[in-house]
């Protein structure tokens, strides 16, 4: 995804690159605070009937079925649309349209490919948090996480330095997997933590 | 539970939520 919104890219569509990019940013950030908002939402109602330290406990416990899943375990495999942004927008429309596009899509989390489980129980917590503030808050956390390694490719000006940001991603891939094993490890144990000291 | 606690509880849980949007929305970099 990040090869796709390059200046060099945007410069070859005729479109500015950093109008593409804030309506990127902006749809999926917009994306995440609406999942995120309506998850909390509509938890709200049995949240609130269900302690908070139990919210915990499966929050928890997701995050490392999902560790579980995540590496392969027991022959599981993540469920998951096989659905991708459609390349020919970036053709037949406007940059900003396309980036607001693609950010919505890509920032609701599940609509296109699910790479890790984190992000499913990313929105178990929100519908978890027991309100649809406490939802948003998490939701535009992640809308904009997912959009903002966009700007690393701010300097892509040849298609050789588009080339070196592929190497990069591929090199990256591994210890990003393992980095997200390790923060989703560390999670589990403070929401334990938490719902025993509470 | 003394008061005040529900609340801390209840702030873990949105703090944990928001490290793990973190960690998806980064990781989610390397999907289409």
């Amino acid at each position: 995804m990040l090869g796709s919104i390059t200046p060099l890219g945007e410069r070859g569509r005729g479109s500015r690159w950093w109008v593409t990019v804030i309506a990127y940013v902006l749809g999926s950030t917009l994306a995440g605070v609406t999942v995120g908002g309506g998850l909390g939402f509509l938890g709200s109602s049995f949240a609130d009937r269900t302690p908070v330290t139990a919210r915990l406990v499966v929050v928890a416990l997701a995050v490392i079925a999902g560790l579980l899943v995540d590496v392969g375990s027991f022959g599981l495999r993540l469920p998951t649309v096989r659905r991708q942004v459609d390349e020919g927008w970036r053709a037949g429309y406007r940059g900003w349209v396309w980036g607001f596009g693609y950010g919505i899509q890509l920032g609701a989390g599940m609509v296109t490919v699910v790479t890790t489980s984190t992000v499913y129980v990313t929105w178990l917590a929100a519908t978890l948090s027991g309100s649809a503030v406490a939802g948003a808050l998490i939701g535009v956390t992640f809308g904009f996480a997912r959009a903002i390694p966009v700007l690393s490719v701010a300097g892509i000006r040849r298609p050789d330095q588009l080339l070196h940001v592929d190497a990069v991603l591929v090199r990256w891939a591994a210890p990003a997997r393992r980095a997200t094993f390790g923060v989703g490890a560390i999670v589990a144990c403070v929401a334990l933590l938490g719902a025993a000291r509470w | 539970m003394s008061p005040g606690m529900g609340s801390a509880t209840v702030h873990t849980l949105v703090a944990v939520g928001v490290a793990l949007a973190v960690a998806a929305g980064l990781r989610s970099t390397w999907s289409p």
